[in-house]
């Protein structure tokens, strides 16, 4: 960044508009403006800064914004306007061109209006052959350009930067590296990993809801139960089949008993024909279910009568399409033609007026139709053909019933028969017989549970792949969170070489200069920048006499440290972060300092900048540090304060 | 009497509304008497082969009690018109429009006769399901019982049961 003027108009001491050109030659690059105490020099300073940043600034470092106007253009009346404009270049976001940019800020101020109102701030930004921007928008450029608090370690006052020197400032050091160095974006983006992981995380602890494993032995359990109870099945059926055929082989065995064989074959018939009453029953209820669900057609002769009676008041005369038509030809139904007063039109129109339209007329008798119909067919039959079959059925339990009888008579003939061996047969037989039907309801029973078993396992597995796919998404979420926490610790040890990187360069940088400023530097051994950001001052004993430097060393370290980062982060910071060196201005130089160190400074201090301003009273600069300077001073102005009008003009000199 | 059937030749007539609706509440009872009841010997049959039987029932139930319950917010649908047979359901459907309006035009406004059958269908249901579902002993017995017990039924039936 280099700046190239500055114009203030109405700028406190600054009566009306005053310019000032940067020395911004690569040879010549120093520019001093000198002036002696109050001749307006720190409101040069002052203007350099509330152009970039704002009233802020001022508040901070002046008071109230209103103390920026002049006071004569003040007293002038009317539209008073306060501006500085400062025009630099800055090629960080134009690496290919030479771009230009032109900030203002400026404030209007209409006395004939209201002289105590606050004044409003405006300030203007424009990119060269680009863009304009406004307020936020280029305030933000600017920032971006170089923060605030970036800039107070290269636009400061020279008798305030012991700062960071003086004792327990180690706070300040620490982020003036962070600021200067950039360090602080790559701790940014470290924190930000950090946050993605541990966002990652919690979204990882709202799918994963351990819930799979569980279910998945729930289901194990189920389908275990149901195997289980299959078997149980087979085997019951087994029994079944069993008993089954030892009923057969008693049976066969007793008809070989003399005198049982007529009974055992009735038996035989009777069993065969209740198997088929069994299967006549199931007819005779799904005929019976049959009926009974058109039974909703007898139940709507109450509706089918009413609506069969509307339909029979219905004329079913000739159709609305037909009538029509006749009148349209103007002729008779017959052929003959008629004419408006002929007495056919009067018929036809009489017609037309009660006819209903020709769709609804053909619903209407379909319906008339359907209704009779349905009356004729159903309406009674239904009832009828339920009789019917609840009678038959009703006949058939009677079957039954004797049938059963029937067999109980067989059974004790069979159990009163006085033979040993054919009582006991029909023993085990009765035996047999009751197992079967207890055995197949048991069948039943179980085959009841595999189906609620069934419908269970069905549901659990749609809980299982719903959790599956959750549990997926949790896999990918962890790969994610560990992507991100691993790029994030990567980026931590990043952040610590960078940071120790940096703060070992800014040490031996700051040494070298230090004692190329100091004029005793021989008897200093070493500067220290301690892990904590402490600076420290090594003598010849191994001594730290930080504490024991007079203000002009303090001063001359601080710069030295200013000079180390502005060194440092030009050539040391991660390429993509390189930033273009910052112009150094400074406010009062020298005036702490002692005449070597003046000269000592004046020696070394243009070789760490790319462009120097200095502020300086004509005492600070003189003799040997003058001549220092002089074939690297590009531009020198003198400040010259008229104390009648009360006002400071700026003189060329060079 | 002229009808509007034809129309505006511009104007597309609306399709009359095909889907049948009951009140979401006796959805239940629907799917309870056209499912078989799961009991020890697993004998029962589902009383009604399908929901149609079921709504037809209960319209002409509720028609007889003239129990009229329009529907509320929460609807289900739970058949197609198709289901209506052109023989039987559909001409009782068209006699229960016309006995409640007296107004042959209701024949031609299928939205007008399903709304009706509709509303005595959510009055009769109800009377179904006490007297189907909630009584104890096999549910198609229970259906011959509610027919045989039905006033104008019984009185039909007197000489002939």
């Amino acid at each position: 960044m280099k700046i190239n003027s500055i114009e203030l108009k109405n700028f406190r001491p600054y009566y009306g508009k005053h310019t000032i050109n940067f020395a911004t030659d690569d040879e010549r690059h120093v520019t001093v403006i000198q002036g002696v105490n109050g001749a307006g020099k720190t409101s040069l300073f002052t203007a350099l800064n509330w152009c970039l940043y704002g009233d802020n600034f001022v508040k901070r470092n002046i008071g109230h914004i209103g103390e920026l106007v002049n006071r004569r253009a003040l007293a002038d009346g009317g539209m008073v306007e306060t501006s500085v404009e400062l025009r630099f270049t800055y090629q960080g976001m134009f690496p290919d061109q030479e771009v230009e940019f032109r900030a203002k800020r400026e404030i209007q101020r209409d006395l004939r209006l209201d002289g105590t109102a606050r004044p409003m701030t405006r300030l203007f930004l424009e990119i060269t052959n680009w863009r304009e921007f406004q307020d936020t928008e280029a305030a933000n450029w600017i920032q971006a350009i170089i923060p605030e608090n970036v800039s107070v370690h290269f636009f400061f006052d020279g008798e305030k930067i012991d700062n960071f020197t003086r004792p327990n400032r180690e706070t300040e050091v620490e982020s003036a590296i962070r600021n200067v160095l950039k360090v602080e974006e790559v701790e940014r983006g470290m924190r930000h990993l950090e946050d993605v992981a541990s966002e990652y995380q919690r979204q990882v602890s709202r799918h994963a809801s351990g819930k799979l494993k569980p279910l998945l032995e729930v289901r194990e359990t189920k389908k275990s139960l149901r195997s289980k109870l299959s078997k149980d099945i087979e085997l019951l059926q087994e029994e079944v089949k069993l008993a089954k055929k030892q009923k057969r082989d008693i049976d066969a065995r007793l008809e070989d008993i003399k005198g049982l064989r007529k009974l055992i074959d009735e038996r035989k018939a009777i069993e065969s024909e209740l198997k088929q009453f069994k299967d006549q029953k199931v007819e005779y209820q799904e005929q019976t279910r049959s009926l009974a669900n058109q039974g909703f057609i007898p139940l709507a002769k109450p509706v089918l009568d009413k609506g069969l009676e509307i339909l029979r008041e219905i004329p079913i005369g000739l159709p609305d399409t037909l009538l029509n038509e006749l009148l349209d030809k103007m002729q008779c139904l017959c052929g003959r033609p008629i004419h408006d007063q002929s007495p056919e039109m009067k018929t036809i129109k009489n017609l037309l007026n009660q006819s209903i339209s020709t769709n609804l007329g053909h619903i209407a008798q379909e319906t008339h139709g359907d209704l009779k119909h349905l009356v004729r067919t159903h309406v009674e039959k239904i009832p009828i053909d339920l009789k019917s079959v609840l009678s038959d059925e009703e006949e058939l339990e009677q079957n039954v019933r004797m049938k059963k009888g029937r067999l109980e008579e067989i059974e004790q003939a069979l159990e009163d028969f006085d033979h040993d061996e054919a009582n006991n047969l029909e023993k085990r037989r009765k035996e047999y017989e009751q197992s079967i039907p207890k055995l197949e309801g048991e069948i039943n029973q179980i085959k009841g549970r595999i189906q609620e078993i069934n419908m269970e396992i069905t549901k659990l597995s749609q809980k299982i792949n719903a959790e599956k796919d959750s549990n997926a998404k949790a896999e990918e979420l962890k790969r994610y969170s560990k992507l991100a926490d691993d790029s994030a610790k990567a980026m931590g040890k990043i952040y610590e070489l960078f940071a120790e990187n940096m703060r070992g360069h800014v040490q031996s940088e700051t040494e070298q200069i230090f004692k190329d400023l100091v004029w005793n530097g021989d008897h200093f051994r070493e500067v220290l920048l301690n892990k904590n950001y402490e600076l420290q001052v090594i003598d010849e004993s191994g001594e730290d006499v930080l504490p024991e430097l007079s203000a002009g060393q303090r001063q001359v370290l601080s710069l030295a440290f200013i000079a180390a980062m502005a060194k440092v982060a030009v050539h040391e910071t991660i390429p993509q972060l390189t930033e273009e060196p910052f112009p150094i201005v400074m406010d009062t130089a020298f005036g702490r300092l002692s005449r070597k160190h003046r000269e000592n400074i004046t020696r070394i201090i243009p070789n760490i900048a790319n462009q120097l301003v200095l502020f300086v009273t004509d005492e600070e600069l003189q003799g040997q540090a003058k001549e220092n300077l002089a074939s690297q001073i590009g531009a020198e102005y003198e400040l010259e304060f008229d104390r009648e009008s009360k006002t400071s003009k700026i003189k060329e000199i060079w | 009497m002229h009808s509007n059937i034809e129309g505006d030749r511009n104007q597309q007539p609306r399709k009359p509304r095909d889907r049948i609706r009951i009140d979401k509440v006796h959805h239940p009872t629907y799917i309870a008497l056209t499912k078989p009841r799961e009991n020890e010997n697993h004998q029962d049959l589902s009383p009604f082969e399908s929901m149609k039987n079921v709504f037809m029932l209960a319209s002409f139930i509720g028609y007889n009690e003239k129990k009229r319950i329009p529907l509320g917010k929460d609807k289900e649908m739970i058949f197609a018109w198709a289901r209506f047979s052109p023989e039987e359901d559909v001409p009782l459907l068209r006699a229960l429009a016309l006995a409640e309006t007296e107004d042959v035009e209701v024949l031609t406004n299928q939205d007008r006769i399903l709304i009706i059958a509709e509303e005595y269908a959510n009055g009769g249901i109800t009377e179904i399901r006490k007297q189907i579902e909630d009584m104890p002993g096999d549910r198609t017995t229970n259906l011959v019982d509610l027919l045989r017990n039905w006033n104008p039924y019984n009185r039909l039936l007197s000489t002939v049961l």
